[in-house]
């Protein structure tokens, strides 16, 4: 196979050189002034700097370095230029083909065909991956494909089963998961396929090394491929799980984080803003011994699924384990002011109960200390007796209050409870240990939850907090206290937030209310039309009807789309009745005065009313004969309205 | 007290101790050796290279040490060079490829790791025959090979 065949060029290496011109660069005649000055003692030889420096031989194509050195260099490069590279030489391909330079793999932002061509060059070359990131890929096809779907319910309930639906589109990635895979077959697309099969060879052959896994970024409908079984099969080591925002909700159903558990116990970071629910985080917390950092998110607004995003219960039960050290609450509604102080109050009774438990257990007898333990916990509530049953059980001394084993925390604040001065109180209270506390927010978070703040007030509130958490950082970690507190007041507006705030806006309220009044006016018309003809659906010539009826709605004149069937007809007649046209013209006339500034359209009024104004004409014409019947001498234009006067003229013309 | 280094044309080069400790090799054979008047010998590098090291070696005198395990993962390691060491590697290649032999033999790992650096970034972004220009490297592939090679890596092509 063509593996076999590159591996065996480094044997006929030194055959090959030898016919080789010698490189016009030498490294100066160090090699044999070397020699010179150090005879190579066994003494010299056996010393570490000897092996260090070795020169490579004279005679070989290259700048002189030893092979460490261009593994060193090589190590530099990003996948596709050791690629690159690899082609310059023989030397450089044998040297490039170590796996030590292929122990990190980073791919960035590749077409899906690239990433399997790079995931099947990984085959061959990196037998020992300890990290792999698969980030920004991409798939031109399924962000190109559209989809016909047939709105079989539409058709089902339409009276008319011969009208033509339009048919409609939908973009690929929209559809459920069987038609998905169903089109995708069907369209040919394979590399789903493809790519499942060299990860899965890709983590089997690195199943004990591989530590590492980010999948960030992606747009390939990763649901396809096998992704989370080769996690499952050959995640054994792994130690930190990314997976994060490749359109999809990620790996968080129960099922999937009860597999994955079972296959990777070793998991310390599950990255990824996932929405965990409590029944997950349960799962998690009592799965993964070895947990340090993971985070919380809320459900997306469109997922119905399984609304229900983790409660402060489920997070106090995880900080109960004691292990969590970063913890990361993006935008989740039960970090509020209240649940804080609960939590705190909490902690801060766990921490009493704790140091009187001790001094029980260092001035009495043991047994005793358990029976006041026992008494005083039925007291406190049913959490701290469960707790300290727990503790009792294990040794006394050593037990973590929930939320001291948070280190380094990150909180952020859209749409959900806004924190203030008394919930940040709670939360350094919270989590005694902190070092690092970041925090992003902005304006409309509280503007959405406290009606008539002023920029003043919040600022004024961010000063307060500022202060409060700045010398509680300070008395903590001293001078150094600076990065402990990251902080963005002005986070700019998720698209959540901005429907929110819009919603909420009394603009919007308006424009809303109008929009209304509107849609029931048109409706309205329309309808009447339809009654007219006898019919109890709305049709599309009905609304085209009722815009073109009456002036208020001349601005949609362009937008309404007309019947152009009809149109042709009643051009096809016109030319048929040459009398008729100069009526045509006429009213046309008569509309684009009388409208007053609508002389910019007049052929809308043509096709139209074409009916109607037959039947105009004809009312018009019987008008026009009985008013020359009645007043043969003088025919006055007798009507008020005004501009009827043409009309009337071209009918007694006629007549 | 200033250590006298001896390069490879007999130069003598007289630094400061801290500076001279930069080089792990040194360092080591000051501790075995002590301290004492007599040159050390650096049989390995010339005068011209020694005095790049030097130059170097004074005006990160100051820097922490790097640990180990520090740059064993390359992720962590910074593929970007200091302001200065950039204007410091802008010699000629014979100069910079003798400048990163002298550092592997010296055992000065940051410079090392600017060296290895420069070369890379010269590497990056070329293609093999321009890679073979820079470097006077001979293509020595048959023509069956490279059109093998080609092929193998047909995926990395399109960009």
């Amino acid at each position: 196979m063509e593996i076999c065949e590159t591996q065996s060029i480094p044997m006929d290496l030194q055959s090959i050189h030898t016919p080789f011109t010698p490189p016009q660069y030498h490294p100066s005649s160090l090699v044999a002034q070397q020699s010179i000055l150090l005879p190579p003692s066994p003494a010299f030889a056996l010393s570490p700097f000897a092996l260090k420096a070795s020169r490579p031989r004279s005679g070989m194509p290259l700048p002189h370095l030893p092979e460490n050195i261009w593994l060193d260099i090589f190590q530099c490069l990003s996948l596709e230029e050791k690629i690159q590279a690899s082609r310059t030489c023989r030397t450089w391909h044998r040297i490039l083909a170590d796996p030590s330079l292929y122990t990190h793999i980073c791919l960035d932002g590749m077409e899906f065909n690239k990433l399997v061509g790079a995931m099947r060059y990984l085959v061959q070359v990196a037998p020992r991956l300890r990290s792999l990131r698969i980030s920004r890929c991409y798939s031109t096809f399924i962000a190109t494909t559209t989809v016909p779907v047939h709105n079989s319910a539409a058709a089902a309930l339409s009276p008319y089963p011969h009208f033509h639906f339009q048919t409609m589109h939908s973009h690929i990635s929209s559809l459920t998961l069987s038609r998905r895979q169903e089109e995708y077959q069907r369209r040919g697309f394979t590399l789903h396929h493809q790519f499942s099969v060299a990860l899965s060879q890709v983590m089997e052959q690195s199943q004990a090394t591989l530590q590492r896994l980010e999948v960030e970024g992606n747009f390939l409908d990763l649901e396809m491929t096998s992704l989370i079984s080769s996690i499952v099969c050959f995640g054994h080591h792994l130690e930190t799980l990314v997976y994060d925002q490749n359109k999809d909700e990620g790996l968080v159903t129960p099922e999937v984080v009860s597999a994955i558990m079972a296959a990777c116990p070793r998991i310390q970071t599950l990255g990824g803003r996932h929405a965990i629910s409590d029944e997950v985080l349960g799962l998690m917390a009592n799965g993964w011994q070895e947990l340090r950092s993971v985070t919380l998110a809320p459900y997306p607004a469109a997922a119905v699924t399984n609304p229900k995003e983790a409660s402060i219960d489920a997070l106090w039960s995880l900080l109960e384990k004691g292990r969590i050290e970063q913890l990361e609450l993006v935008d989740l509604n039960c970090v509020s002011n209240e649940n804080l102080a609960t939590l705190a109050e909490r902690a801060e009774h766990l921490r009493t109960q704790l140091a009187r438990q001790q001094y029980y257990h260092h001035s009495h007898d043991h047994s005793r200390a358990t029976t006041t333990t026992a008494t005083t916990a039925t007291i406190t509530g049913s959490f701290l007796a469960t707790a300290l049953e727990q503790q009792g059980a294990a040794s006394a001394g050593s037990m973590i209050v929930p939320g001291e084993s948070v280190r380094h925390l990150s909180i952020s604040k859209y749409t959900s409870s806004a924190l203030t001065l008394p919930g940040f109180v709670s939360l350094l209270k919270l989590f005694p240990r902190l070092q690092s506390l970041s925090f992003q927010t902005n304006f409309v978070t509280y503007d959405l939850q406290f009606q008539g703040l002023t920029h003043g007030i919040y600022e004024a509130e961010i000063a307060m907090v500022e202060r409060l958490v700045r010398n509680e950082m300070t008395q903590r970690w001293g001078a150094s206290a600076g990065d402990c507190w990251r902080v963005d007041w002005d986070a700019p507006m998720t698209d959540e937030q901005r429907l929110r705030h819009a919603i909420l806006n009394p603009v919007c309220i308006t424009l809303k209310n109008s929009c209304e009044i509107f849609i029931c006016e048109i409706t309205r018309r329309a309808w009447l039309h339809a009654e007219d003809n006898k019919r109890r659906t709305l049709q599309r010539s009905d609304v085209a009807n009722a815009v073109s009826k009456s002036d208020q709605f001349d601005f949609l004149i362009d937008i309404v789309p007309r019947e152009e069937p009809m149109k042709t007809k009643a051009r096809a007649s016109r030319e048929e009745q040459p009398a008729a046209d100069v009526y045509a013209d006429q009213y046309t006339h008569y509309y684009s005065q009388g409208a007053g500034g609508l002389t910019g359209y007049p052929h809308f009024y043509q096709p139209v009313s074409q009916e109607q104004f037959q039947q105009y004409i004809q009312y018009q014409q019987a008008a026009a004969a009985q008013s020359y019947q009645a007043h043969p001498s003088a025919h006055q234009p007798g009507s008020s309205r005004g501009g009827s006067a043409g009309y009337q003229e071209a009918g007694s013309r006629q007549g | 007290m200033p250590i006298t280094l001896l390069s490879l044309d007999d130069v003598q080069f007289k630094v400061d101790k801290e500076v001279a400790e930069r080089s792990i090799l040194i360092k080591n054979m000051i501790e075995d050796v002590g301290e004492s008047d007599a040159p050390i010998p650096l049989p390995n590098v010339s005068s011209s290279v020694l005095k790049k090291v030097i130059e170097y070696c004074e005006h990160h005198r100051n820097d922490p040490v790097q640990t180990q395990d520090e740059t064993d993962d390359p992720r962590k390691r910074s593929n970007d060079i200091e302001e200065w060491d950039m204007k410091f590697m802008m010699v000629d290649q014979e100069m910079l490829f003798e400048i990163i032999l002298a550092a592997n033999y010296l055992d000065i790992k940051p410079l090392l790791d600017v060296g290895c650096k420069t070369v890379a970034n010269i590497i990056k972004g070329k293609t093999p025959e321009e890679i073979r220009k820079v470097f006077n490297i001979v293509n020595d592939f048959t023509p069956e090979e490279e059109a093998q090679i080609k092929k193998e890596n047909e995926w990395a092509e399109d960009r």
